[in-house]
């Protein structure tokens, strides 16, 4: 799962190296929190968080493979 | 020019069929879908194998931005599928077709197949949902690698063109409705392609015309009976 968010979010930035994702695992639940630089953090939520949507839904998937619930923040 | 046309149950299975019989690589041929399958029908594609022998290459041949293009696209939605633990098979199909205004549009289709039901039914998600964010997002992708807006679509075994043919038959089932009742009515919300397939599906039909209404999420198709004249 935190591949798939990593790929997504070093794809959409100009300055990968700034990518940081923090991971939390609860029982049923894993909660990704993803920062970027901050000039760039419009570029994973976009215009009326339509990015953010798509990498959530992206990430749901993922996580249902593994039967788990995900909660993706972004910073 | 060696050109072959073979049918098979899926697309992506007639191609590779047909690249197996002309023991061609993807990158050697040009691949057109002459007919998408899916209900029962069999799929169709035409394969012509481009040939770089100087006498035979055309003035204008295809440009390897192109091929690289289809490449690029397929790559990532390879990426992407393989993070989500989907094992899924990814044949990129160019097509040319109108645009909004009658220019030829270039558009990458990327045909997702795979054994795995729940898989596959999972990257479609609530009424394709889930697929139009994965569409979304391989868009926005390849436009970052390339610095272009190529038009890419993404579909999972045909869905696209099942949902089509189920949004027509609801909109003449529905015209059908407002031309014995003589009232409007109202579909539920759809996104905008979907709205356009109905609008489309209705256009030439002189018993009924259609509008949308509503804000965002909740704009939806609305058919009307024809104004008397």
């Amino acid at each position: 799962m935190k591949a798939l968010l990593e790929y997504l979010a070093t794809s959409l930035v100009d300055n990968p190296e700034a990518v940081e994702i923090k991971e939390r695992t609860g029982r049923y639940t894993v909660t990704y929190q993803l920062t970027v630089a901050p000039d760039e953090t419009g570029k994973v939520i976009g215009r009326s968080g339509r990015v953010a949507k798509a990498i959530r839904d992206l990430m749901s998937v993922a996580a249902a493979r593994q039967n788990k619930r995900v909660h993706v923040d972004i910073e | 020019m060696k050109s072959i046309e073979i049918s098979a149950r899926t697309v992506s299975e007639a191609i590779r069929l047909a690249l197996a019989q002309l023991g061609k690589d993807r990158d050697e041929v040009a691949i057109e879908v002459l007919e998408q399958g899916g209900n029962g029908d069999e799929a169709l594609v035409r394969v012509t194998v481009v040939d770089d022998d100087i006498d035979e290459t055309p003035p204008r041949a295809p440009s390897p931005a192109t091929g690289s293009l289809e490449q690029t696209a397929r790559g990532i939605l390879e990426d992407i599928l393989e993070r989500m633990d989907i094992d899924g098979y990814v044949t990129a199909v160019l097509s040319t077709v109108p645009g909004p205004r009658g220019e030829p549009e270039e558009t990458i289709t990327l045909h997702i197949e795979g054994a795995d039901e729940e898989a596959m039914s999972l990257l479609i998600g609530r009424r394709g949902e889930t697929l139009r964010s994965l569409q979304f997002m391989v868009n926005l992708i390849v436009s970052r690698h390339v610095q272009k807006w190529p038009q890419v679509v993404v579909d999972v075994g045909n869905y696209r063109q099942r949902r089509q043919e189920s949004l027509e038959g609801l909109a003449r089932r529905m015209a059908e409705r407002v031309r014995q009742s003589g009232r409007p009515l109202m579909l539920e919300p759809m996104g905008a392609y979907e709205r356009r397939i109905v609008h489309l599906a209705l256009r030439s039909d002189p018993t009924v015309y259609t509008e949308s209404s509503g804000e965002g999420e909740n704009r939806k198709v609305v058919i009307y009976p024809a104004k008397q004249s």
